[in-house]
């Protein structure tokens, strides 16, 4: 049985991607109903396999959307190689917890997914990377340029900040 | 929490993504539907022995019949809805069949109920020599009792009447005396059934099951004849 603890893990997850509560609780909820009709003798881990559940409806139900067009274009896209040699952290960026909100709304599916593995779950990236079924080069150099990203917005944010 | 604070990136969302929960409704749900799910697969899913449960119920239940039960009962729960659509469908051609049936009487029908009701013996309800009479004692009757053309009055003699059910409507089996023969007959008078195409060789005598049987129509009625 998946306890609340779990439940509202993969809420969150789903709500990473969907970035809206009701989108993200049908999400879910579609996706335990398939996995309650799967063999769960053969599912080692089953927070995983609902990660991917959930990651492959989404991108189902967008396939026609911007997200499928922004992974191709992201994959197309190469990195700087030296940035991918090493791994980013997000520890030497600051932000007032009222800026999070519209941090997340600006960012696509695909960015506030990996935001949320990496700072909240504290994923590695060979985790994403196995999760997201990417390289950890094209990871690593997807981290360098959303961090440089992040770092843009919030330098753009904070005049209107000091302001208000 | 204090929103003006200022947080590393990853702290800020932490905070931010911990006050994001689902709503107890929404938790109920959805381990309202696990637990169906598991009442149904006899099963339990992420507990460290759900393995083992699983095998062990799955052993204990093991027989081909049971696996089959349960296969059918999966088939018919994910497919309830075509299932259920079958099942009405079949039901309503079997119920237009068996009222097609019904409804279509055929002339060995009607002679193998006219000679049932000829061995009953039943005694009359009324005793009177007066087809008017009978008539009015079986008022419930949906058509007016008639006079045949085959019994006439002289080699005939009306001793009374009474109810009876001919292809499941009411009918008048009257008693008749052949004056010549003294022998007592039984005289059907019924509603001429909807589709009953009457066998122009059925207009003959025939012998149902040791019972003289004489079937023919006059004046929009069907009118039959018995006797041993």
């Amino acid at each position: 049985m998946l306890d609340k603890d779990i439940l509202n893990q993969l809420y969150r997850y789903a709500l990473s991607l969907a970035k809206n509560e009701d989108q993200a609780y049908d999400l879910l909820q579609s996706c335990i109903e398939k996995y309650l009709r799967a063999d769960t003798n053969n599912i080692d881990m089953p927070v995983a396999y609902l990660k991917r559940t959930i990651r492959n409806a989404f991108i189902d139900s967008r396939r026609r959307g911007r997200f499928q067009v922004s992974l191709t274009q992201e994959i197309i896209e190469t990195g700087d190689t030296e940035q991918t040699l090493a791994e980013p952290t997000l520890e030497d960026i600051y932000i007032q917890q009222r800026e999070v909100n519209g941090i997340i709304d600006k960012l696509k599916p695909e960015e506030s997914e990996l935001l949320y593995l990496w700072a909240v779950e504290e994923y590695t990236v060979d985790e994403i990377a196995k999760l997201r079924n990417q390289s950890r080069g094209t990871l690593l150099s997807k981290m360098h340029r959303l961090k440089k990203r992040l770092r843009s917005e919030l330098a753009e944010q904070a005049p209107l900040l000091k302001a208000n | 929490m204090k929103l003006t604070e200022t947080k590393t990136l990853n702290a800020a969302l932490k905070s931010h993504y911990s006050e994001k929960k689902l709503s107890a409704s929404q938790l109920e749900q959805l381990l309202f539907l696990q637990a169906k799910a598991s009442f149904s697969d006899d099963d339990m899913i992420s507990s460290d022995h759900a393995t083992h449960q699983k095998e062990d119920a799955k052993e204990a239940t093991s027989g081909f019949w049971s696996q089959f039960i349960n296969r059918v009962q999966r088939l018919m729960q994910k497919y309830r809805y075509a299932f259920a659509s079958g099942v009405t469908a079949i039901l309503f051609a079997l119920a237009i069949s068996l009222n097609h049936f019904q409804a279509i009487p055929t002339t060995q029908s009607i002679l193998e109920e006219i000679a049932f009701n000829h061995k009953q013996r039943m005694s009359v309800t009324i005793k009177t020599a007066s087809i008017t009479e009978v008539s009015h004692f079986l008022e419930d009757l949906s058509f007016s009792l008639i006079k045949s053309s085959r019994l006439d009055k002289k080699s005939w003699s009306l001793i009374g009447g009474r109810y009876c059910s001919i292809n499941g409507t009411l009918a008048a089996q009257l008693k008749v005396k052949n004056n010549e023969s003294n022998k007592i007959y039984t005289f059907y008078q019924a509603a001429l059934p909807k589709d009953l195409s009457l066998d122009s060789n059925a207009t003959g005598t025939n012998n149902i099951d040791g019972i003289n049987v004489s079937i023919w129509k006059e004046n929009g009625l069907l009118l039959a004849l018995a006797d041993d």
